[in-house]
Order: structure tokens, then C-alpha cells, then sequence
């Protein structure tokens, strides 16, 4: 069900990106200063797409931390905080993004073969888990 | 290093077997090597006593993390509240590009430096502290951890961090690196306005300084926009950030003096620097440099060429005298 609704919303992005893309005309060039943004974005027919897409993208990225556990209002302002391009990369990878936590607390629970594993690759100084295991002289 | 052996060998025979065992299974003996160390030796000696410390709750070492460095860089940040603003529950933690995003929005240059334990050190010389991300346990077992790594004693061959609940963490070079290049060797630092980053490029400067203005006033980017053109006066992006940032904040002349002294530096990207010229020069009124700028403007081309062509076009217009239906009718 929720990979359906990942499809629609999809489906959806692409069936409005086609739209605006094809409704919308392009405006003759105007006289103007070339802002710094364009000039980042590039060439100005590739700017406007890019920032029509980087607005579905966006959305993506709010559904995604919803899902996530993430407040909805809050999600809002933590989205309008990234850059366009950090929300395309959070749009497509967000699953597979590591999210720095805590040292510890995920032992609870973890059996005991990871435990002797991580505490030897401590002190062979391969992993710095444990801060009990003292690898240096200081 | 020597109570390395010691450890060691205090590991009952058969114990020691397992783990072996275990360290092939997991194969980090041969991934990830460290980067040459010999370079650690050529470096000063460094600690940055003037980084705050906040110990890590929970799991919230990444807000912990960039209320450090934001607090060095001059913005007083609470870690509780940055913790529940970045804290993602089902991840129990925090994004990389979220700490980046969150640092933009306190008005700091946020800015990813080179994955390269060199460049780290680089920072460090600066007197630049490095947020790192690290993935403290194993490919297959990833401990994601966020730190603050603030000194190096290149005598014994340790980096002194701010990391989970201990105010100075010493550890090994050597091990930081493999933690380190376990996440990608991502690092960032976080600088006040007009403080560049000791590793940066012109072109990721350029694009860090373009984003942080998405987000605020141009007063905020213009100590660092001129930073920027200092350190690199060949390069015609960053010109063009600052002339844009002066023109934003009502500063014509300067803009127009930016912009020309720039031209006669001969950077990159001159075209667009003509085209910008003509139309603040047109703004001032002086109409004949106006229009020796834009016609250089077309003539030079590129992708903006279309506004380069209108803006030649509007600038002759109105010196023939006509003040309005100048522009093209949409």
C-alpha cells in the first residue's frame, strides 16, 4: 500500500513536471543582471526545469520524513532549510543515508559474537567503539 | 603503540584464534588503508581550546556536534533544542545534509571539506575546527557517529576530538583514519562571515556562498564574498557574487568598481561580468559605458547570450530616449 502511494506520488511529479514543461511558454530573455544563483544553476532554460523539479523533489524529501517519524509542520522548515541540491540527493538516497547517533546505547540487545568482534577490532585500533579500550599511551 | 602488544597478548590463546577468524570474516585488516601518515609529522601541533564542549544525549551526538562548532564560530546554540529540530526518530539520528542545512540557517558558511585526511589537517592549521562524520564500528556493523575533531599532536601521532561524552578524546591517527574513511571521509567546517575555509576551491566556494544566499540577505555573504575574490582574483564567479551582493545592497558604484577591476584581471566568465557592468552602469545613467559593456557582453556569447542580446537592446532604447516599452512584449 505504501509503495502504491510512493508510485502515485511519482506518477503524480512527473505528470506535473510534463505540464508545466509544456503549458507554461518560455518567456523571451529580458534585459537583466545575471544573479549569482543563475549563473549557479547555469544556463537559464536548464535553471527554470531544475527549480521545477527541485520543488517535487522537496515534497518527496517531506513525505519521506514524515514517514520517518518526523512532525509535518516541522518537516516543512527542515526542508526549506536544504539547498536544491541536497534535496535532490536526500530525495533519491534518503533510505540509504547513514544517520549519525549514539556510541553505545545500541548494545542493548546486540548478542555477544558483534561485541567480542567490535572490543578486538577496538583494540587492534581497526574500530574506536569502546571508550574503556585505550589504544594509546596518552 | 606499545600497550598495543601488551592488550594483545593478554588475550587467552583460544580467544585470540576466534577473533582472527572473525577479522578475516569481516575483512577490515586489508579495507580502507590509512592515508599516509608521514604527513602528520610536517604538521604543527594544534589544539583548539576555544571549542566549546556539549556532551551528547541519547542519541543526538550530531546536534551535540554543530552546537561546537557553531558556538566557535560565534552563534550560541542549545544542543537540547538542536536535537529535537534535527533528531530523525526512525533513524535514530541525524543527516549529514540536515547538519549543513542547519548551520546555513544560523548564518554560517557550512562548507564539505576534501575527503582527505591532508585537507583535515589543513583546517586544523587554520585554526578551523572539522565536524566529522565517522562510522566507528564495522562496514557490516556501521556505528554512525558525529564528532568534532579540534587538535592534532603530531609527536605521538594522535587527534584530539570532541566526541560523545568526553570533553577531549585522544585517539590513534591511524584508527581515526579508518573510522573516518568508513563514512566517506565527510567533514565540514563552519565559519563565521568573511572566514574562508583553509582547503577551499574557487568553485565550491562560489556554489556554498550562492546557497548560503538563497536563504539570507546579501549583508550576511559580503564579508566572505570579498574574502573570496582576495584569495582567488582570477575567478570571475566570485566577482560576480560580490558586485551582485554590493548591487543587492544598494552599493552601485562599488558594484561597478568590483566588476571592472575584475575585467582588467582578466578572470574567467567576462561576458557575464559585461553584461552585469552595462546594466548598473545603465542604473547610474552613464549610458555610453552601458552600452560598451553590453555590445562586449554579446560579442564575447555563452549561454546567457539571449540576456546579453536584450539587455544591448533595452540599453540602446532607452538612450534613444525612450523611457518606457523598452523591454520585449512578452
Amino acid at each position: 500500500m505504501l509503495e502504491l502511494q510512493h508510485h502515485c506520488r511519482w506518477l503524480c511529479s512527473l505528470i506535473a513536471v510534463v505540464l508545466v514543461l509544456t503549458v507554461v511558454p518560455v518567456p523571451a530573455a529580458q534585459a537583466r543582471l545575471i544573479s549569482t544563483q543563475a549563473l549557479a544553476a547555469g544556463a537559464a532554460a536548464d535553471a527554470a526545469r531544475a527549480r521545477i523539479e527541485a520543488m517535487l523533489e522537496r515534497d518527496e524529501v517531506h513525505a519521506q520524513l514524515v514517514a520517518l517519524g518526523v512532525d509535518p509542520q516541522a518537516a516543512r522548515d527542515r526542508v526549506a532549510a536544504l539547498s536544491d541540491t541536497q534535496a535532490r540527493a536526500l530525495a533519491k538516497h534518503i533510505d540509504s543515508m547513514p544517520a549519525g547517533g549514539s556510541t553505545l546505547t545500541f548494545l542493548v540487545g546486540i548478542g555477544l559474537v558483534v561485541f567480542l568482534v567490535l572490543l578486538v577490532t577496538d583494540i587492534l585500533g581497526f574500530t574506536d567503539v569502546f571508550p574503556f579500550v585505550k589504544k594509546t599511551v596518552h | 603503540m606499545s600497550e598495543f602488544g601488551r592488550t594483545t597478548t593478554v588475550l587467552p590463546r583460544p580467544l585470540s584464534v576466534l577473533c582472527a577468524g572473525l577479522l578475516t570474516l569481516a575483512g577490515c585488516a586489508s579495507q580502507n588503508g590509512p592515508q599516509s601518515l608521514a604527513l602528520t609529522h610536517t604538521v604543527p601541533p594544534v589544539e583548539l581550546l576555544d571549542v566549546p564542549f556539549y556532551p551528547q544525549t541519547a542519541y543526538h551526538c550530531g546536534p551535540a556536534a554543530l552546537a561546537m562548532v557553531l558556538g566557535w564560530s560565534g552563534v550560541s546554540a542549545d544542543p537540547e533544542r538542536l536535537g529535537t529540530e534535527l533528531y530523525i526518530p526512525a533513524k535514530q539520528g541525524t543527516l549529514q545534509a540536515e547538519l549543513v542545512a542547519r548551520a546555513r540557517r544560523s548564518r554560517r558558511l557550512a562548507y564539505i571539506i576534501p575527503p582527505q585526511l591532508s585537507e583535515l589537517l589543513r583546517e586544523l592549521a587554520a585554526k578551523h575546527p572539522v565536524l566529522v562524520l565517522q562510522n566507528l564500528g564495522l562496514g557490516w556493523y556501521p556505528i554512525w557517529h558525529y564528532a568534532v575533531v579540534v587538535g592534532v599532536q603530531p609527536a605521538n601521532g594522535n587527534l584530539v576530538l570532541r566526541s560523545g561524552d568526553e570533553r577531549r578524546h585522544v585517539v590513534a591517527i591511524e584508527t581515526f583514519e579508518r573510522t573516518w574513511a568508513r563514512a566517506e571521509r565527510w567533514g565540514i567546517v563552519v565559519l563565521p562571515p568573511g572566514e574562508l575555509p583553509a582547503t577551499a576551491t574557487a568553485a565550491r566556494l562560489f556554489q556554498s556562498l550562492a546557497e548560503l544566499e538563497t536563504q539570507h540577505a546579501p549583508m550576511t555573504t559580503l564579508p566572505s564574498w570579498r574574502a573570496a575574490v582576495k584569495r582567488f582574483p582570477k575567478d570571475g564567479r566570485l566577482a560576480l557574487g560580490l558586485a551582485n551582493a554590493l548591487y543587492d545592497t544598494e552599493r552601485l558604484a562599488s558594484a561597478a568598481a568590483v566588476l571592472k577591476a575584475a575585467l582588467e584581471r582578466q578572470t574567467d566568465r567576462s561576458a557575464v561580468l559585461y553584461n552585469n557592468l552595462a546594466q548598473i552602469e545603465a542604473d547610474r545613467g552613464d549610458w555610453a559605458a552601458a552600452e560598451a559593456a553590453a555590445v562586449e557582453a554579446v560579442r564575447l556569447g555563452g549561454p546567457f547570450v539571449a540576456t546579453f542580446r536584450a539587455t544591448l537592446r533595452t540599453i540602446r532604447c532607452r538612450r534613444a530616449g525612450q523611457s518606457t516599452d523598452c523591454e520585449p512584449a512578452l
